[in-house]
């Protein structure tokens, strides 16, 4: 299912009406560069993994919501992907992986409203995983690949407890690699119980949200990070690049 | 009455304790209701097999269910806590009389009834105001306690709003404060004012999902932090409670001892600004197409009520508080605090989930987004004629303090489909005041003729059918308030030309230039008005511009509501470009008129000149406009004008409009706060 036009757009065909409320409701994108910004550009996608109870059917909704050029309107525009999935749609590789291996995520969309064919997105399986476990992407960006396995060591230890990496959208670009890293650490059976979102700002009401990567941003003509900020007693891990350090 | 409802007997749960933990059973009267061994909860049952907090209560629908958290966990013995035999961490019944349900907190069995009970939270009528005129009373108000006074005093104070509802009031006699609007006396006897336009006291609106509940429901918000998880709200948002214990000035102790000050919905448990609590609303629905200015057009025209309202008709318009409005002063911010000439801003395309503008919550087991409004007090600054004593020229008797509650709507949820249960963000126009619909004309082709030429390149090819958008909100208003298809909504309509920059070209054609907004001086300095006379030729103007293109909008607005106007507004002035809006360029035209316009329709600012509601029919195609304006206020030389007044001459020129007491075009500009 995708948005544009701030409308569904559209949907697999038999898909239940409460799911499309559902993913209609974790659409919603916060541009950090407004349209015309000469870094319009950096604007993250929001790659994201949610865990909703529907009537008792604990489903994963992995997602990905991104600027899309301009609108009907002529202002801003998005593009919504969210993928429903049961029990046995979850491969063993988890959804981050499964998000960043799978190219199946449209950017744009350009056709009337249709409906889709049921089964068209398969998720990469087992057998298409590499089961590195060194971190490259958190080594490359911030020195540290230990930091890869921090994440996975509060996702084992405390599940409950939400945690906060902030970071700079110039300078790290490779949110979801990150994520990737850290959930390849985690045994195979909590990796689809693991949530994250690689561009946080709220927490939707059906979902938890594990990990949280937060654009921190205060430059001139970038929109300030203004969503729900509670602390303690809460982790937060400040995410400075290389260069900083 | 008040009194009457609460001595009562009435069903309500029950929880049945062992003799050696407690000699009487626990009724749960509100909620939370939390249940353990530590001496902070309110059930508490000294046994080593019970945890520190147990077991968490929650009324549901006025306790027709009950919701039982189990907040043990599980002891790796297997689970704490059991309902009729069942584990349980969450779990909800249903009230049914005479049916027991067995529970167990630890190793300690207890029972759980709804039953009649006699309802011991009735006010002794020692507590209600005993009509004794010797006795002497006081009130603390913002922290400042007042008094002695006698009652009729307290009564006057609470008429001219220096006594708020929740208010603690007491005198030598009662054994602890109450609050004000516990006293019948000063609701009887005390405010006229509201008898006469306010809705009762004691009955209040939420502006997010406007509930009307009663002021002895309002929540509190909890500050421990170990009580965070609404069951509304979600698992990370503090606790509501309804307060047993109220302290002084609006405080409540939560379940663990904090003292608590925020307050909250009680169905949709949102936050209340507590300032709103104590006032009474005016809702605004602001209208249109997606694309059609909303979001500019609302930051334009609350930034110019900053200045115009204080400086024309004495009333203060503020944010309520920092929090409420921020998304509103980000816009405000975008278009009107530029550090230099040459930035460029854009608001951004107005989102549904929009995480600043909307809130999930979770009622009647339903995920809904509600709108987060912003909100406006608007304070008499003098009660000069506006005390409730001196009726003003509309012959309204305006309140001296109220609020003002406003909505940013995507345009895509005023289209047809989106009222759904899970997108209720529109309902506000249920509970409107008054409804500003704005007509985007480079959206209806049939206005490209009219549009400068200098804009139309920048202008995105979009077409609408506008008058749909009236439709749906006539549907709606229909669907939820049980209106006729005859029936016409009874309230102030502005049907605003949006972007009126673009037509500038086509009316200076026809000889009519733009100029400053509506007012003049009642008295220089002191107090001005709002020209009603202008107002009405301009809405006249506009109206059969607009009837000549788009007909079929005039009459289903027409066919809407009793009072409609017409007129023009540009929220920056001109078009914004790619880069977005140049803000140095920001030049914004009649914005707060329509605002100013609805308010003098409530009465809460002075109108002078015909009022518009006095001509009926009047504004239909064709009619001569200088048989009008018969009847002017005393003093008010407008008649002059009026003769003036034809097609083709300068209608919006106040200099020619001339009492002499217009304002000068430099008395308003744009600039900062």
């Amino acid at each position: 299912m995708g948005t544009s036009g701030f409308t569904t757009v559209a949907h697999t065909e038999g898909m239940p009406v409460r799911y499309i409320a559902l993913c209609e409701s974790l659409s919603g994108y916060t541009y950090i560069y407004p349209l015309g910004h000469p870094k319009y550009h950096l604007n993250p996608v929001c790659y994201s993994h949610h865990r909703v109870d529907v009537n008792g059917t604990i489903l994963s909704v992995i997602s990905s919501v991104m600027p899309c050029g301009r609108d009907y309107t002529g202002r801003e525009n998005k593009i919504a992907h969210h993928v429903v999935l049961e029990s046995r749609d979850m491969v063993p590789c988890g959804p981050a992986w499964a998000m960043m291996h799978g190219s199946f995520f449209m950017e744009n969309w350009n056709q009337p409203p249709s409906l889709l064919a049921p089964g068209r997105i398969k998720l990469p399986g087992t057998d298409v995983m590499k089961e590195s476990h060194y971190a490259g992407t958190w080594n490359d960006e911030f020195g540290d690949a230990g930091t890869a396995g921090v994440l996975a060591r509060w996702a084992l230890e405390q599940p409950g407890i939400p945690s906060f990496k902030l970071y700079d959208p110039e300078k790290t670009s490779s949110i979801l690699a990150l994520a990737v890293e850290s959930m390849v650490l985690l045994p195979p059976e909590k990796r689809w119980t693991t949530t994250f979102s690689t561009c946080f700002f709220s927490k939707p009401m059906d979902s938890d949200c594990l990990w949280r990567f937060c654009p921190v941003i205060s430059r001139p003509g970038a929109r300030p990070w203004h969503g729900e900020w509670v602390i303690s007693p809460w982790k937060i891990l400040r995410l400075y690049s290389r260069q900083e350090v | 009455m008040l009194l009457k409802k609460r001595s009562r007997v009435k069903n309500a749960w029950k929880l049945i304790i062992p003799a050696e933990f407690s000699s009487e059973s626990y009724v749960i009267r509100t909620s939370p209701v939390v249940l353990g061994c530590s001496g902070h909860c309110d059930i508490v049952i000294k046994d080593p097999s019970v945890a520190e907090s147990h077991i968490q209560f929650v009324l549901v629908s006025q306790g027709k269910f009950l919701e039982i958290y189990s907040l043990a966990g599980d002891s790796g013995e297997g689970p704490r806590t059991m309902l009729d035999g069942g584990a349980v961490e969450k779990t909800r019944i249903k009230a049914v009389g005479d049916k027991f349900f067995t529970l167990k907190a630890g190793n300690v069995h207890l029972r759980l009834m709804y039953a009649p009970v006699r309802d011991s939270s009735s006010v002794p009528s020692g507590r209600a105001a005993p009509r004794v005129p010797q006795v002497q009373w006081f009130f603390l108000h913002g922290g400042v306690e007042y008094g002695p006074m006698t009652e009729s005093a307290l009564a006057r104070a609470f008429a001219r709003k220096e006594l708020l509802p929740l208010d603690d009031v007491w005198h030598s006699g009662l054994d602890r404060p109450m609050r004000a609007y516990e006293m019948p006396a000063l609701l009887h006897d005390g405010s006229r004012l509201s008898k006469k336009k306010a809705e009762p006291w004691g009955k209040l609106r939420c502006p997010c999902c406007w509930h009307n509940f009663l002021i002895e429901d309002v929540m509190y918000i909890s500050r421990h932090p170990d009580l965070t998880g609404d069951p509304v709200l979600g698992s990370e948002e503090p606790l509501r409670f309804l307060p047993r214990d109220l302290k002084p000035v609006r405080r409540a102790l939560d379940s663990r001892g904090e003292v608590c000050s925020e307050m909250a919905c009680p169905r949709c448990h949102l936050r209340i600004p507590t300032p709103f609590i104590d006032t009474v609303p005016l809702f605004l629905s602001i209208i249109g197409i997606p694309g059609s200015g909303k979001s500019y057009y609302l930051a334009s025209a609350t930034w110019r009520l900053r200045k115009i309202l204080p400086r024309y008709f004495n009333i203060s318009f503020e944010d309520i508080d920092n929090m409420t409005n921020q998304w509103l002063n980000a816009y405000e911010e975008a278009l009107f605090f530029a550090r230099d000439r040459d930035e460029y801003h854009v608001i951004e395309k107005t989102q549904i989930e929009a995480s600043g503008l909307s809130r999930q919550v979770k009622i009647n087991n339903i995920t809904m987004l509600l709108p987060q409004p912003a909100i406006f007090t608007l304070v008499s600054k003098s009660h000069g004629g506006n005390d409730g004593d001196t009726p003003m020229p509309s012959g309204n008797m305006p309140l001296p303090v109220r609020t003002l509650a406003v909505y940013d709507n995507a345009g895509e949820h005023f289209q047809t489909g989106q009222d759904v249960i899970e997108k209720p963000g529109t309902l506000h126009m249920l509970h409107a005041h008054g409804f500003i619909f704005l007509f985007d004309p480079t959206a209806d082709p049939r206005f490209g003729s009219v549009i400068d030429q200098g804009g139309r390149d920048g202008i995105a090819a979009t077409v609408y059918q506008q008058q749909k958008i009236v439709i749906e909100t006539m549907d709606r208003v229909r669907k939820y308030t049980g209106l006729n298809v005859t029936d016409k909504v009874k309230k102030p309509v502005v049907a605003g030309l949006s972007k009126f920059d673009l037509l500038q070209g086509y009316f200076a054609g026809k000889g009519i230039k733009w100029s400053d907004p509506p007012i003049k001086w009642i008295k220089r300095g002191e107090a001005a008005a709002l020209d009603m006379s202008l107002v009405r030729m301009v809405s006249d103007h506009i109206r059969e511009f607009f009837y000549e293109l788009s007909p079929e909008y005039v009459n289903t607005i027409e066919s809407f509501a009793h009072e409609v106007v017409y007129l023009p507004v540009s929220a920056i002035g001109h078009q914004p470009g790619t880069r977005g809006v140049n803000t140095g360029d920001v030049n914004p035209l009649w914005v707060e008129v329509p605002f100013l316009y609805i308010l003098s329709r409530h009465g809460h600012i002075r109108s002078a000149g015909q009022d518009i509601s006095n001509r009926g029919r009047s504004m239909s195609a064709g009619q001569d406009i200088l048989n009008r304006g018969q009847s002017m206020s005393a003093g008010q030389d407008i008649s002059s004008h009026d003769r003036k007044a034809s097609p083709g001459q300068s209608l919006l020129n106040h200099g020619e409009i001339g009492s002499g007491k217009m304002l000068n075009h430099g008395d308003i500009e744009s600039g900062k706060r």
